[in-house]
């Protein structure tokens, strides 16, 4: 009922699914359609399937989440001349968050880099899996982000600002283009059994956008969706007996409201649960991929099973035609895997195991599959690190300079973008904002970031806000860059 | 051929039209210069109140009060008319639902229908309003509007959890004050400024009224407050919580955007920059970024922002009480330790260092707002920027609503003492009878009342009376009841509320008529139909309520002009039974429902539901007030209530206003049911129809309980009798008798489930039983229990 309210430009179009809900006409239906063709904008009330504003290079997205800040210059961003001059200082002022690095020293990376693949991708010798599939990636090293502190960055990285209360990417994709089946969420999200991460649940909101576009958590163990089954086992017959009763119930009160579409959503809402039921089960039952598969993503390995696990259920929730997929980070080193204020080469050498192959397990099984090109997996943390140290031992915060990969969907294979100082500290070539991030994945969607709206507050609110944020897509990051006129 | 004099007329007199016709769409531009004209102050929302007069209808037969000839006067322009009254149990429940949030008991619905006198609903009204349960579910209204959580922090963190100590105080203080009726503008001042209205500082001990002014204050903490650990103690978090509090206020009081206005002139509103870092410097003197409070003391000699709940004097007495206590423990427990201390004089002494110790006093805490020292100088923020101050600005207020310049700002010369007196002059400029400022504040508060009686608000951007908000349904019914509320009513809730429910639009059916059912008779009547006297059905009070909100005068004009009652006392009498034949369909002329030709149906909140679970299922305890009920983020992500911390086991099925308020992490029920992630503030809930609620209903824990709890209550109500069981159940749990065919359907479905239980192996008594328990689960599940109807 809240759209109707809140979108004064769907109100025709309101109007008419209520009527179409109403009398089921074919006429109307089709008027239903040319109507959504008419308007500028995309975006509708419930989950069913609808085209872009042009055409999509890409059906669904992977986001594997790194909290905490990774640590370009030691995973992504080789920089020979901070290794030179460790120890010396940084000549310039350099912005820090938390005390500790106010002597302002350069710290040189332990670990080597050597180029990896065909198009010779330095990466990390912490990162090997990752290094073995570099001919599918685009390595982005001139990301910077707003802000120098957790909530707000990684709020800047998945809903284009800073402020609190916005729609995540995720929602926004599930609003514009729903989801190909019906008996899943459109957004996905497989968190750590074990917990949730720094930002938690607020990483997938729905923020004003309606509720059915917040993500979804399925679990990787016990119950594969909150409440799925009965908190005490019941003869199947009871269940059904219920169902039909409440069925009975329900319809016989909604014919004295004709009108009232709730009534009527909300009878099929229990019919897309039951659904659930029945589809969310064999999400978890991964005996069925082959011992080959499960090797490959290190199932069998208790480093890697936690995120591994994850990750093989995203490829299956992409069979599935799932539309949106966030995979958060393993916590196992702390809520924040990634933030390293002080002993980051340990930090790192504990983390980097953890999800190094199941990365690459991902890109190569949605490669040998044929599920790459529709399939993008972009792997990022909020902001980077700094190359001074912090106490000796650490790095503080980095919204400056960081460094994330995408693979899939039209992203260009075995390229690197943009570059950083000669020390690692601010992106100085061909710098991408979060914002402009997001509108390049938005139109590999099929999205034009300009015209995806919602109207909030008196004003058509826009995932990237291009008109403050200045968001554009980077053509450079593509294979088939848009045609600037 | 015109002459050139005469041309030069008509191109000044094109222009000068141009200029004057031309709507404002859009305001600023000019940076932090932009100024406010008159015409900006044109826009109804920042217009002065002005009663209206009440509209003369055609037909007046259903028109109960003044409110109905407002809403009526346009239905009857398209030709519509309101439905027929709804039946009584529907309406009992409704009124149930609206002020309470409970469904009420079988003996209060038989009493009701038993009551056949005409002004039976509105003692109803009366005793509903009257009640403690009142306070507890509008209240909750109120905290939605201000943002309130009782924890610290962004509070994003599933596991972290920061209570503030003492902050449920204010959530009790808002129950109290709904419950006492106390006046919106009294309400507002204490809030905004009840610091600065006793001497708190010097007072030899905190009387109940000191503590209630310093727990109002609470208003001014709702914040992100970030300053809780060492290395977020930074500027940029200070003026973060004075970002938040300046749009909470702006978004609370006005329904307006200001926080549009912090890095640029509004782009819409007329909302100068300038005005929006007047409205901070009003909160500058408290929350002081050069001389910073910390909100959570995260090591023992910090001084945060909270005071403690006793004065000076009072705490000086209490810490030498309690060095006291220590000096004596510590006398004892050196005794202990002598080396000719036997173990039965040690035991003894054991008994005696805790009983000693029982002795020590502890003092709680208020988290309220007060000035930290001198005011320091407000800076406009170039865009929005604390690193980039621009001109020093004077606390004051939004221009739009200021008759004059000279208004707008507050005179320095009101400090006295150590308080700047700047938010009491706020309070007291937002409040003024009869101004701008409080005509828009009126208008907000009775709008939100309308919302949550009618399920849409008048205007139904309750969040946005800015050009960008949508403009009112009944502009004069708003007008209207924004003047009844400033006067006759005196700012007060409840006559307004009582006002509102006694009308006939309130009380008229939901159900839509299609063309078909247009006699207004449901296809399947109640079982037992209940017939109602002639002018009873829907409580056709005549129109002069007994209420003080209305004038006298407009009473007078009432009853002895005709347009509200042209033949006495039979408003709507026989209307009731026998609608004017409709014409029309109203739902092919109003499909939205906007002129309000029928009642709306409203999804109930995700408290009130738990509520209602509980209340039907008979465990809800009523114990009001006191620290949150703890909650826990469990590993598979469910959010439940923390057993292992409860301090009595009732508490585990107390209201859900007395629940841990968190930002997010509520309740998994809370969550699923739209319960908002509180950002800042939610001027308006959602109401999604999402699977996740579906599952919830159909398979959570606490939904089974309270299922067996109902199954065990409507056993021992039926003594036997399956049909007297299955209209147990269904008073209990929807407050009305189950049709006949729902009746039958419901003893078939008994048989099948207790087959079902026994052919998987349950004996026949708790065969049937459990039968029972799926009965009352399925009735938790129908959309009529989620709904007011």
């Amino acid at each position: 009922m809240r759209n109707e309210i809140f979108q004064p430009a769907f109100s025709r179009r309101a109007f008419l699914e209520r009527s179409a809900m109403g009398f089921g006409s074919l006429a109307l239906s089709h008027l239903l359609a040319r109507e959504l063709a008419a308007e500028d904008s995309l975006g509708g009330t419930d989950l069913s399937p609808r085209s872009g504003h042009f055409a999509a290079q890409a059906k669904a997205v992977i986001l594997l989440m790194q909290n905490g800040g990774p640590s370009q210059v030691d995973l992504f961003d080789p920089k020979p001349e901070l290794a030179k001059r460790s120890g010396q200082k940084h000549p310039q002022k350099v912005e820090s968050f938390q005390p500790g690095s106010q002597a302002n020293l350069l710290m040189g990376s332990p670990f080597h880099f050597r180029p990896q693949g065909q198009c010779g991708m330095e990466i990390s010798e912490l990162l090997p899996q990752i290094g073995s599939v570099a001919d599918e990636l685009c390595l982005v090293r001139s990301m910077v982000c707003d802000n120098n502190n957790h909530p707000q960055g990684l709020r800047c990285l998945t809903t284009g600002k800073i402020f609190p209360g916005r729609p995540t990417f995720g929602a926004w994709v599930s609003y514009a283009l729903g989801t190909a089946n019906q008996d899943l969420p459109a957004y996905v999200v497989l968190r750590d059994p074990d917990g949730y991460n720094n930002g938690g649940t607020t990483l997938w909101e729905n923020g004003w956008l309606p509720a059915q576009f917040r993500g979804t958590e399925i679990q990787s163990r016990g119950a594969a969706v909150l409440d799925l089954h009965a908190s005490r086992k019941m003869p199947a017959e009871v269940e059904r007996n219920n169902l039909a009763l409440l069925t009975e119930l329900n319809e016989e009160r909604r014919q004295l409201f004709p009108r009232e579409n709730d009534l009527e959503a909300r009878i099929k809402s229990y019919e897309l649960a039951a659904r659930m039921q029945l589809h969310a089960e064999g999400l978890l039952d991964l005996s069925h991929e082959t011992a080959a598969t499960r090797r490959l993503y290190g199932l069998d390995n208790p480093l890697t099973a936690n995120f591994g696990t994850r990750c093989l259920m995203a490829r299956r929730l992409v069979e599935e035609g799932v539309r949106y997929i966030q995979v958060t980070a393993p916590i196992a080193s702390g809520t924040m895997p990634w933030d390293h204020h002080n002993a980051i080469a340990s930090g790192l050498r504990k983390v980097c195991p953890q999800v190094d192959q199941p990365t690459a397990a991902l890109i190569a099984d949605l490669k040998q599959r044929g599920l790459l090109e529709s399939t993008i997996v972009w792997w990022a943390g909020e902001f980077g690190r700094l190359p001074i140290t912090q106490g000796g031992t650490g790095r503080d915060h980095n919204r400056y300079a960081f460094s994330l990969l995408l693979a899939g969907g039209g992203f260009r294979a075995g390229y690197v973008h943009g570059a950083t100082d000669e020390f690692g500290y601010k992106a100085v070539e061909k710098i991408v904002t979060c914002p402009s991030l997001l509108a390049t994945l938005m139109h590999q969607l099929g999205i034009d970031h300009n015209r995806l709206t919602y109207p909030h507050q008196g004003r058509d609110e826009a995932l990237t806000d291009p008109a403050v944020t200045g968001a554009h897509v980077v053509g450079d990051l593509l294979t088939h860059p848009p045609i600037v006129a | 051929m015109p002459s050139v004099l005469g041309r030069l007329t008509f191109v000044v007199l094109l222009a000068a039209s141009l200029v004057a016709i031309r709507p404002r769409v859009t305001f600023g531009g000019d940076g932090e210069s932009a100024e406010v004209t008159a015409r900006d102050k044109e826009h109804w929302a920042f217009r002065n109140v002005r009663r209206p007069a009440v509209p003369i209808l055609r037909s007046a037969e259903r028109a109960a009060t003044p409110i109905d000839a407002f809403l009526l006067k346009p239905l009857e322009a398209s030709g519509l008319g309101f439905s027929p009254p709804a039946d009584r149990t529907t309406l009992l429940r409704r009124a149930f639902l609206d002020l309470h949030g409970l469904p009420p008991t079988p003996a209060e619905v038989a009493e009701f229908l038993a009551d056949p006198s005409p002004d039976a609903f509105a003692r109803e009204v009366d005793r509903l309003l009257a009640s403690p349960r009142f306070g507890e579910r509008w209240g909750r209204h109120w905290l939605d509007v201000v943002g309130y959580a009782d924890t610290v922090g962004f509070d994003s963190d599933a596991n972290g959890i920061f209570v503030s100590e003492g902050k449920w105080k204010f959530r009790d203080y808002v129950i109290r004050s709904f419950n006492a009726d106390k006046p919106y503008d009294r309400f507002l001042v204490e809030q905004l400024a009840g610091d600065e209205l006793v001497d708190w500082r010097h007072a030899s001990r905190f009387t109940d009224e000191i503590r209630e002014d310093l727990i109002a204050t609470g208003y001014l903490r709702t914040a992100r407050d970030q300053t809780h650990e060492p290395e977020s103690n930074i500027p940029l978090n200070y003026y973060g919580v004075l970002h938040d509090t300046v749009e909470v206020v702006g978004n609370s009081l006005f329904a307006l955007t200001v926080n549009c206005a912090r890095c640029h002139t509004h782009k819409f509103d007329p909302i100068p920059q300038r005005d929006y870092y007047r409205l901070m410097a009003l909160f500058t003197p408290a929350y002081n970024p050069e001389n910073w409070k910390p909100v959570f003391p995260w090591k023992p000699e910090i001084r945060d922002r909270a005071l403690p709940d006793a004065s000076t004097a009072e705490l000086s007495q209490i810490d030498r009480l309690n060095a006291d206590v220590d000096r004596d423990v510590a006398r004892m427990r050196g005794r202990m330790a002598e080396p000719g201390c036997t173990s039965a004089l040690k035991a003894k002494l054991m008994q005696l260092v805790a009983a000693r110790s029982a002795q020590r006093r502890h003092v709680g805490r208020i988290q309220a707002i007060y000035d930290v020292g001198p005011a320091p100088v407000t800076h406009l923020l170039k865009r929005g920027q604390f690193e980039t101050p621009g001109p020093v600005v004077q606390a004051g207020f939004l221009s739009v609503l200021c008759d004059s310049s000279a208004e707008a700002v507050v005179s320095e010369t009101r400090a006295t003492g150590p308080d700047s007196g700047r938010r009491l002059a706020f309070a007291q400029w937002a409040t003024r009878k009869d101004s701008r400022a409080a005509g828009l504040v009126a208008r907000v508060f009775v709008n939100r009342i309308w919302q949550h009686l009618f399920g849409e608000a008048l205007v139904r951007t309750p969040e946005n009376f800015g050009v960008q908000g949508e403009e009112p349904t009944h502009p004069e019914l708003l007008e209207w009841l924004s003047a009844e509320f400033q006067g006759p009513a005196g700012w007060r809730t409840k006559p307004l509320v009582r006002e509102m429910m006694l009308s006939a639009a309130y009380q008229q059916a939901s159900q839509s008529q299609s063309p078909r059912a247009i006699s207004g008779h449901r296809p399947d009547a109640p079982s037992p139909p209940t017939p109602l006297p002639q002018g009873a059905r829907g409580e056709k009070v005549p129109a002069p309520l007994q209420t003080e909100a209305l004038s006298v005068a407009e009473r007078g004009i009432a009853r002895a002009s005709s347009p509200l009652s042209p033949r006495g006392r039979g408003v709507g009498g026989e209307g009731g039974l026998s609608p004017a034949p409709i014409a029309v369909d109203p739902a092919t002329v109003d499909p939205e429902n906007k002129l309000l030709w029928r009642m709306r149906t409203k999804r109930l909140e995700a408290e009130a539901i738990r509520d209602c679970v509980l209340a039907a299922s008979g465990r809800l305890d009523s114990t009001m007030g006191g620290p949150p009920i703890l909650l826990i983020a469990r590993p598979d992500g469910l959010v439940t209530i923390d057993s292992s911390k409860l301090r009595r086991p009732a508490d585990a099925v107390r209201r859900s206003v007395y629940l841990l308020s968190r930002r997010a992490y509520n309740l998994s029920l809370f969550n699923v049911f739209d319960r908002p992630l509180f950002a800042v503030n939610c001027p308006k809930r959602d109401t999604s129809v999402i699977p996740l609620q579906s599952l919830t209903m159909l398979n959570d824990e606490f939904v089974a309980d309270e299922a067996d709890q109902l199954a065990s209550r409507v056993a021992s109500a039926a003594s036997g009798s399956t049909e007297q069981a299955v209209r147990s159940a269904f008073v209990l749990a929807l407050a009305r008798e189950p049709s006949a065919t729902e009746s039958r359907r419901c003893l078939n479905f008994l048989i099948q489930q207790e087959r079902a239980f026994e052919g998987a192996g349950a004996q026949q008594n708790p065969a049937f039983q459990k039968a029972l328990a799926q009965l009352c689960r399925t009735l938790y599940n129908t959309s009529e229990f989620l709904y007011s109807e």
